[in-house]
């Protein structure tokens, strides 16, 4: 600020190096999005919650039939600790340490991959015992959330492929940076919706 | 406040992250689930007890989650993501909410069961 009295002098405009805030400004707008996808969550929930009451059971199973809480347990660690090593990732590039941030990156994709691989093995067993998702409204949620939150872990898988690439090819730039920020905001969400999965889907059904 | 665009990687956003933190999350979260897992499983609580219980610990978990993964706070780079997420709260509890207390209404006053 200057103080003196107005001038011919003075300056109208911002001086130079008053920028935008890149990173946050993008950041805030991909954390947007995310706020809006949990309302697609809620959504589904809300479906869940209302397809869950007996009539919506067909005389076919129930929750407990098709959802055991310590499996999903299991599951449950394997996408945490998928999450804890994206979170590696960003400790890696702050450390400006690229190697190491390409290892956590597939460490975490190869956990994400063993998570799906979980959730498939469960899904097509419920098939095989002739629980496919047109057997009763309560089937067609289940696999409606189940399988929602697994197509976004695709795309956050098929993201980290991406950012691999991006990596290896230009180091730690500001738009890789950017990008791997707003991946570990998606990456993390996913881990956060997936608890809300694991209490409605999971431990609700057995209680 | 001035910023300078071409070194993101010094930004307070990636300058948050730390083992200790993703690790302390990571441990926190998990024993919170755990804790949920066996409460259920050992069926030690009343029906309506242990969905309180249930969900009580999935909060926790959440916020947990927020503060620890997302490092969610009141400073100045963090602000408008807490303050956005805690508008958006609201919309989630009504979505939830009221669909929920709608059905179980329904269902009380109107099935045959």
């Amino acid at each position: 600020m200057q103080d003196e009295a107005p001038g011919p002098e003075t300056r109208l405009w911002a001086r130079p190096g008053h920028e935008h805030d890149m990173m946050s400004t993008r950041l805030l707008g991909f954390w947007l999005y995310m706020l809006g996808d949990s309302l697609i969550f809620a959504a589904l929930f809300a479906g869940y919650i209302v397809l869950t009451f007996p009539p919506a059971f067909d005389g076919g199973p129930k929750p407990a039939d098709i959802a055991s809480p310590v499996y999903g347990y299991a599951e449950t660690v394997v996408l945490f600790t998928s999450v804890l090593a994206y979170g590696m990732v960003m400790v890696s590039l702050k450390e400006d340490r690229v190697r190491p941030a390409l290892r956590w990156l597939s460490g975490s994709l190869l956990l994400g991959a063993a998570f799906l691989g979980m959730e498939g093995w469960e899904l097509w067993g419920i098939a095989e015992a002739g629980g496919g998702p047109q057997r009763s409204g309560f089937l067609s949620i289940h696999w409606t959330v189940i399988v929602a939150h697994a197509v976004h872990l695709v795309i956050g898988m098929l993201w980290m492929v991406v950012m691999a690439a991006q990596i290896r090819r230009s180091g730690f730039t500001p738009v890789v940076t950017y990008r791997l920020a707003n991946l570990k905001i998606f990456w993390l969400y996913q881990g956060l919706i997936w608890t809300f999965v694991y209490a409605f889907v999971y431990l609700r059904g057995s209680v | 406040m001035g910023v300078d665009n071409s070194k993101p990687w010094d930004h307070p956003e990636i300058g948050a992250s730390s083992a200790g933190r993703y690790v302390a999350g990571y441990v926190v979260t998990l024993l919170l689930l755990g804790a949920a897992l066996v409460l259920v499983e050992g069926h030690m609580m009343s029906r309506a007890n242990l969905l309180s219980a249930v969900a009580v610990l999935a909060v926790l978990t959440t916020v947990a989650k927020l503060v620890l993964l997302f490092h969610l706070d009141f400073s100045e780079t963090q602000r408008w993501n807490t303050l956005t997420l805690l508008l958006n709260i609201p919309l989630l509890i009504l979505s939830v909410g009221l669909t929920s207390w709608m059905f179980t209404m329904l269902y009380e006053r109107m099935m045959m069961h």
